[in-house]
């Protein structure tokens, strides 16, 4: 299945790509976990989630045509 | 004198026009460190709850600590406190930039101001010489200008401090600025205004001397192999700045917005955040003194209605308080007005505050333009925000009030107003919501000098991402958890404590510090052979002195509380939109895992345990 992965702010540097916006390709089953291993990003240098607009954790599970946003850890002044 | 120190604190009586030197014993500095640890202790001494923050008695500390100039990465900083004028309690700030440094260069760990000039002046100490002089042409310069005059007077290579209008005027939400316009701001409390009773203007430092350092050879080794590594992982906070994370800030509730009333802004955060500044105005990063991090931005706006703002740029906490909290999504008139508050010399977030306060009087007719000189107070509209940076700054109309902080304006005007006050302790909200984060509105209650985003470590990351063993954290809390919350602000607000003694940016916590990393630089440094649980208790004994220091100005439970918005309206929508925060569930383990009584006074036991009993009951 494929699902859209735009990746906030200084995330991009994780684009295999160089794009912020990216197509995935995921098998049947598979987790927000799964984009976040796949694209090296640590633990640390994500906060939020959201699928579809709406926020999420990442034990999430994916379906075709899913839009995920990964934003950047808040961290603020 | 331990090593990694200059052992020598500057006092200067402006009243008397002396200077004296003083050196602290080995037994002192090791209690408290230094930073604010070490500025609390003689503050705690020498004022109390009779002095007039305003007043000649008042002092006016700036301190750096043992890591200053020691060449530990993100070091650049010192810490300023008073008696805050604006809370009549317990008052600091710390800041960024290279003055703490320069001090160090010129000879001193500190200096402690005291009395008041009847004409201005500002203090020359270079590693040589220390002069007051006179500043009669630098009053009513703003903190850029003032750089300048004395950089063309004294050379290049000095670093300056300075207040600006705001200070002078006595304005109780005013900051100190240092580095000219680079701007780094010990913004918080109303410290600027202390120097302006002082008719002290600025403090320009210069000089080549160094602290002996026990082992720099192993200390070079140490930091060497950590900044290649910080440079590797600076990412966001190098590229877009503090103000990177702003999107996610709206989207996850923690943005305020509307004086703190709504919980979603329709995604505007998009046209004000880092990546903006980065995309259309960033010149170059500004780094403080030893940091490879450089979250600070220095922008240049070209054209348009706002063209010829240069300098520092807004940092999240301005972008919130003046941006989203007020409504206004412009950008460039974001920078404008962070440009004026940095010039003027005004604590961005406070004046968000005020201005938001103000906004919704208006809004509700509490407010009207016979007060504001006929303009209209229109939540959005940019004009309104530099208009009232202004009469704030010269106490003109409305703004002589509101530059007294919220709870003083709403108790003048009084009706609904106090709904408006978005403060604790009469210290107005930095720009991280408590509805959204438990530890976080825990803080703001409980924090030292009132509402505080700065004395937790930053809670919330401990809530979503980190760790720390030696305080009983063994994996990240959870944003909405209520058990253990108490113990964990409860220990985290003394290692925060030990950051701004030790003198080193708690950003580090993202960047491979961690407590053992604190600990072997602080042996390295002063040849002491400390163990964690003798730092960890000094950083709680100096956070359990400056909660003395309150609670003899009479400070107790009843003051360690959220305003009514916060504490029980959810605000319905977006992130967290219906949550309050279950501030009492943890306010009680807090005060035990502090050794504080029901009403939140450190206990005669506690006090004997970090040992100081006697100085607190003398």
């Amino acid at each position: 299945m494929k699902v859209t992965v735009k990746l906030r702010a200084s995330l991009k540097r994780f684009s295999k790509t160089g794009e912020s916006t990216v197509v995935m390709e995921l098998i049947e089953g598979q987790k927000i976990r799964a984009i976040i291993e796949e694209l090296g990003i640590p633990e640390t240098d994500f906060g939020l989630i959201t699928v579809n607009g709406c926020l999420t954790e990442t034990d999430q599970l994916l379906k075709e045509g899913d839009s995920v946003e990964l934003f950047t850890m808040l961290k603020g002044g | 004198m331990p090593k990694g120190y200059m052992g020598k604190i500057l006092r200067v009586d402006l009243t008397a026009k002396t200077v004296v030197e003083e050196n602290p014993s080995e037994e002192i500095l090791k209690k408290y460190i230094g930073g604010v640890g070490l500025s609390g202790y003689y503050l705690y001494k020498e004022t109390d709850e009779k002095t007039d923050p305003l007043g000649p008695d008042n002092r006016l500390v700036f301190m750096t600590g043992p890591f200053t100039l020691s060449g530990v990465p993100s070091s650049g900083r010192h810490s300023v406190a008073a008696k805050s004028p604006l809370t009549g309690i317990w008052g600091d700030a710390d800041v960024g930039g290279t003055w703490g440094i320069g001090l160090k260069k010129a000879g001193y760990d500190g200096i402690i101001v005291q009395g008041a000039s009847p004409k201005p002046v500002y203090l020359f100490i270079s590693d040589s010489e220390v002069k007051i002089e006179d500043a009669s042409a630098l009053w009513g310069k703003d903190t850029f200008e003032t750089d300048d005059i004395l950089k063309e007077k004294h050379g290049a290579n000095i670093v300056t401090q300075s207040i600006g209008q705001a200070g002078e005027n006595l304005v109780k939400i005013a900051s100190i600025m240092t580095d000219g316009s680079s701007a780094r701001a010990a913004a918080r409390c109303g410290l600027g205004a202390v120097m302006g009773s002082k008719k002290l203007k600025a403090i320009a430092v210069t000089g080549n001397k160094k602290p002996e350092i026990f082992d720099e050879e192993g200390l070079k080794a140490d930091i060497k192999e950590l900044v290649t590594v910080q440079v590797q992982n600076r990412g966001g906070m190098h590229e877009h700045g503090t103000a990177e994370g702003l999107i996610g800030n709206e989207l996850s509730g923690d943005l305020p917005i509307k004086n703190w009333k709504l919980g979603a802004w329709g995604g505007n955060a998009e046209k004000i955040s880092g990546e903006v500044m980065t995309e259309k105005y960033l010149e170059k990063r500004y780094f403080c003194g030893n940091c490879v991090v450089g979250c600070g931005r220095e922008i240049h706006i070209k054209e348009g209605k706002y063209a010829g703002v240069r300098g520092s740029g807004p940092e999240y906490e301005t972008i919130g308080c003046i941006g989203s909290n007020l409504l206004i999504d412009d950008m460039e008139a974001l920078c404008k007005g962070n440009e004026l508050c940095n010039r003027y010399g005004l604590d961005t977030i406070s004046a968000g505050g005020v201005i938001g306060f103000a906004m919704e009087c208006y809004e509700h007719g509490l407010i009207t333009e016979k007060d504001t000189d006929g303009i209209k107070l229109t939540w959005g509209d940019p004009d309104a925000l530099m208009a009232l940076i202004e009469m704030i700054t010269f106490k003109k109309s409305i703004g002589a009030l509101l530059g007294q902080g919220v709870r003083t304006a709403a108790g003048e005007i009084g009706g609904i107003a106090k709904e408006f006050a978005i403060e604790t302790k009469g210290l107005e909200f930095p720009a991280h919501e408590p509805r959204c984060f438990n530890g976080t509105a825990l803080t703001y209650a409980t924090s030292n000098r009132g509402a505080c985003h700065n004395s937790d470590l930053g809670s919330r990351f401990f809530e979503k991402k980190l760790t720390m063993p030696e305080i009983g954290l063994m994996e990240p809390a959870g944003i909405h958890t209520v058990e253990g919350k108490g113990h964990m602000i409860a220990k985290l607000q003394d290692v925060s404590g030990l950051y701004d003694s030790l003198k080193i940016c708690k950003f580090m916590v993202w960047f491979n510090v961690d407590n053992a990393k604190l600990l072997k630089w602080i042996n390295l440094i002063t040849g002491w052979n400390m163990t964690m649980e003798e730092l960890l208790i000094a950083g709680e004994t100096g956070y359990t002195l400056r909660r003395m220091y309150n609670v003899r100005c009479g400070i107790s439970r009843k003051d360690d509380t959220l305003p009514p918005r916060i504490l029980n309206q959810p605000r319905g929508e977006g992130g967290c939109g219906d949550r309050v925060p279950p501030l009492n569930e943890m306010l009680v383990p807090y005060y035990e895992a502090k050794g504080w009584d029901e009403f939140g006074i450190p206990t005669d036991e506690t006090l004997k345990r970090l040992d100081i009993f006697e100085i607190c009951k003398r």
